[in-house]
């Protein structure tokens, strides 16, 4: 019983995080200081780089 | 905060005067001087000038004056007691807040703001790292830093705050990072900036600092690779030259950190006022020039809204040169007399072009390399005897027009080779302690979903991403001693013609190299280059230049089909991103960005040997992204993956299997046969099971589309899931390939022993090809997407990278598996 119990708790943390992944991901598009659209990848995201417009 | 923010009847104190040359002189020979207190007599909203009385005297500053003095107030001490802040920037909060903010001001006033600015490759942020312990990326080549960094560091009881600005060669108007550059220097009044200056190649390089005297801000020169300069025999008067100029010049080394500290140590006697050879010059551009700049500076002095913290020098002699921020700066002051200084500018340049028949900004730039050679005819003595250096050796072989590419093909063997020779040791160890872990769990818990979460979901499939580790480590350290050896830039020369026959030049390429370690930041490096057109196309193409993220996908399934010829697959892989990068590159110039470029000369830094500091920072970050990556995307994609595989968990064709094991276990044949029979049935019905489960359902709607290419459900699943990371690919073929062998085997092993319902082999060595191409063409990860909608503006080019890239991935891998198919079919 337990592990179906651990498996759902699991399976809800995961669907939190992935929510909260998405949710990340549209609001960096639009802040300025998020300029890697909320990957975290390399360190660039990290140093909380000033947004340069050079477009 | 600024005395200006000071409302009627608040007192302050003076922490600093920002600004320049005779204001900040004048300011401070008012009784503006630190620790002195500021009382503000009245400041009526919107109404120049404000009054203050500062030591007994009443003194009016223009707001735009007042702004440029920063004080701290009863309002700072507020704050700072209600939050109880306790740093070393802020004294201990007493309950006396005239001793407070005498305090405060005094530390302020020892916080010294220091940009850093110089020709890209000046070794900027290495100078930077090595003084505030930050581990920024360097390389030996132009456009590392596309942004602004910040550090905070301590030296004898001063604190420094550096902000390392992008490398450039000027302060005109051309590129982003001259623009942001002179934004940063005129709007955010650093206190000092270093300009660092490659001791190497000074000529080049002392042309930025000819302009930051016209900005006339307080320099100090750090003469860096001051060691390359002593090697190679040259004798510079360096401390004459300081004397002329009225900057100070320190020689440092910034890769072993000498200098370092003697640089910061002259940076405060700078601040302070203290240094002796501080003062500003005027460069002398001759009459013709000077008499213009006179005339439009007059012109600019009588207008108020102009900051004082502003050189109007400078002013006049970007307007004389053409600069067009400074033309729509000159435009939009309000109630201005801009229509005057602009008419003013023209009747000018036309005057000069007239009298030198060249125009005005050729004329500046020529008295500007004038004014250098002067100097440098004075202090600079070149070495009598010069060999040919090192470098022009190296040169002659790397950078020959027939030699220089099978050079450069054979470094990229070299280092693939390593990647899979060098590899395979840790590759082997780290792959037992999964299986051991693996084996571990497996037999000390109990059956259950929980166990084969752990088992065939989590360790399955991050264990099965985390073996390669060690190839992407050894990929990188040949990417940064490319780098930082100065290699890549002879690269990208050897490149340059053909970046033109794609429609791009050579500084595409560096973009587009670092493309091979992460996407993300190679798109954003696309910064430096100055051509939208050229900067759009380099973005679009940059994914199909392998990232590191794409290495265990290759690793698994060249070591799995492929092991004899790894390296010479891997260079065909990697060669074919290339290949197709130039034909989409030419097919995007001629249809999307069909602008004409602007022309480019391209630099070649000298030769250095990497330190294995750098090497190893680079390595150390790469290595945390990974493992970072391992305890985020990774893992969550396995658990989905597992998830959506186990579940229903139950199927007609499993409870007819079920069933026929029943029946077959209370038979009466020979226990071996009957074993087998078993074996083979549980077989079956885990493959129904899976074929039955959520993500079997997804992957068999998908697979019709994929099924010309020669993949299966679970390849197309693979590549489903894969557009969150590449590296997913692997974790999900790990959890999927899990549930048919035995838990301790490989998962190479794995996915060559899989067979379909009608027992063929799903994978062959042509599938694996075609399934590598496949994942080298469509785009790496969403992050890659996230960043081109950034970077270009627009949400269109994003979903225009997903959309061609898609369809050239299926396209090319259709081509090779059907081919591969008939040609099979013909020989065999």
């Amino acid at each position: 019983m337990w592990q179906e119990i651990a498996v759902i708790a699991t399976g809800i943390v995961t669907l939190i995080y992935v929510g909260w992944k998405i949710y990340r991901f549209f609001t960096e598009q639009k802040n300025a200081s998020g300029m890697c659209g909320g990957c975290t990848g390399c360190n660039l995201s990290q140093k909380g780089l000033r947004q340069h417009h050079c477009r | 905060m600024r005395l200006s923010e000071l409302q009627t009847g608040e007192n302050g104190i003076i922490v600093k005067v920002l600004g320049k040359g005779a204001f900040r002189k004048r300011i401070i020979e008012m009784g503006f001087i630190r620790g002195k207190s500021v009382e503000v007599i009245n400041n009526a909203p919107l109404r120049d000038p404000i009054h203050y009385k500062v030591m007994g005297y009443n003194v009016s500053l223009r707001r735009s004056d007042a702004a440029l003095i920063e004080v701290v107030s009863e309002a700072t001490y507020k704050d700072l007691k209600s939050q109880a802040i306790d740093s070393k920037d802020t004294p201990s909060v007493s309950d006396s807040p005239e001793n407070f903010l005498y305090e405060l001001a005094i530390k302020k006033g020892k916080t010294i703001n220091v940009a850093l600015v110089g020709n890209p490759n000046c070794g900027k942020t290495s100078l930077f790292n090595f003084a505030s312990g930050a581990h920024e990326r360097v390389g030996n080549y132009s456009g590392v830093t596309v942004d602004a960094k910040e550090a905070v560091f301590y030296q004898d009881d001063y604190t420094f705050r550096i902000t390392d600005l992008p490398g450039t060669y000027s302060l005109s108007c051309y590129s982003p990072e001259e623009l942001y550059v002179r934004k940063h220097l005129n709007e955010e009044h650093p206190d000092i900036v270093i300009n660092v200056v490659d001791a190497s190649n000074l000529e080049r390089n002392l042309y930025l600092t000819s302009q930051l005297i016209d900005m006339d801000v307080r320099t100090v020169i750090a003469l860096n690779m001051y060691d390359e300069l002593e090697k190679s025999g040259d004798k510079f008067d360096y401390e004459a030259l300081s004397r002329m100029t009225g900057i100070p010049i320190v020689p440092t080394v910034s890769k072993t950190g000498e200098g370092i500290e003697q640089l910061f140590k002259r940076v405060i006697q700078v601040y302070e006022e203290k240094d002796p050879v501080l003062r500003h010059i005027h460069i002398n551009y001759g009459e013709t020039l000077e008499k213009a700049i006179t005339n439009v500076r007059n012109l600019l002095r009588g207008n108020q809204h102009i900051s004082r913290g502003v050189s109007k020098r400078f002013l006049a002699i970007k307007l004389l040169e053409g600069d067009k921020e400074v033309e729509d700066f000159v435009r939009s002051l309000p109630n201005g007399n801009a229509s005057s200084i602009l008419a003013e500018r023209n009747k000018n340049t036309a005057h000069i072009k007239n009298l030198l028949l060249e125009d005005s900004e050729t004329s500046f730039t020529n008295a500007r390399y004038g004014f250098i050679a002067g100097a440098l005819q004075e202090t600079f003595e070149p070495s009598k005897i010069k060999n040919a250096s090192r470098t022009q050796f190296i040169d002659l072989l790397v950078t020959h027009k027939l030699l220089g590419f099978p050079f450069f093909i054979a470094f990229m063997w070299v280092m693939f080779e390593a990647t899979f020779r060098l590899g395979d040791y840790p590759m082997g160890w780290i792959e037992d302690a999964v299986a051991f872990l693996g084996d571990l769990v497996s037999n000390n818990m109990s059956e259950g979903p929980f166990k084969d979460l752990l088992v065939d979901g989590i360790i399955a499939g991050v264990g099965g991403v985390i073996v390669f580790l060690p190839n992407i480590l050894i990929l990188y350290l040949f990417i940064s001693f490319m780098e930082d050896s100065g290699y890549m830039a002879r690269a990208a020369f050897i490149m340059d013609k053909l970046m033109h026959k794609m429609g791009l030049h050579g500084k595409s390429f560096i973009p587009l190299v670092m493309g091979f370690g992460c996407t993300v930041p190679a798109i954003m490096a696309t910064r430096t280059i100055e051509s939208r057109s050229s900067r759009m196309i380099t973005m679009l193409i940059n994914p199909l230049m392998s990232c590191s993220a794409r290495l265990p996908v290759y690793v698994l399934l060249i070591g799995a089909f492929f092991p004899n010829n790894s390296s010479l697959m891997m260079l065909i892989i990697y060669m074919t991103g290339i290949v197709l990068a130039i034909i989409v590159a030419r097919i995007f110039k001629r249809y999307l960005f069909n602008e004409e470029d602007v022309p480019f000369v391209m630099e070649l830094p000298p030769y250095r040997m990497p330190t294995a500091k750098s090497i190893f920072i680079h390595m150390w970050e790469k290595a945390r992204q990974y493992l970072r990556k391992m305890g985020g995307i990774i893992l969550v994609a396995s658990i989905i993956i597992w998830f959506l595989g186990y579940y229903p968990n139950h199927s007609l064709g499993a409870d007819l299997i079920d069933k026929q094991i029943a029946e077959i276990e209370n038979t009466t044949i020979n226990e071996d046969i009957k074993n087998e029979q078993i074996i083979e049935l549980e077989h079956k019905k885990a493959m129904d099971l899976q074929r039955n489960s959520y993500i079997g359902q997804l992957g068999r709607t998908i697979q019709p589309v994929l099924a010309p290419l020669g993949f299966d459900w679970k390849i197309s699943v693979s590549i489903l899931s894969g557009m969150a990371a590449k590296e997913v690919v692997v974790s999900t073929l790990g959890v999927l390939y899990t549930g048919d062998s035995e838990e301790s085997q490989a998962l190479p092993e794995r996915i060559k022993q899989d067979r379909d319902e009608n027992g063929e082999l799903v994978f062959s060595p042509l599938v694996a090809f075609s399934l590598m191409l496949f994942v080298l063409i469509y785009f790496p990860c969403i992050a890659t997407v996230a960043a081109v909608i950034r970077e270009s503006g627009s949400w269109k080019w994003g979903g225009f990278l997903i959309l061609y890239s898609c369809s050239l991935a299926w396209i090319v891998s259709f081509i090779v598996y059907q081919t591969g198919t008939i040609l099979n079919n013909l020989i065999g």
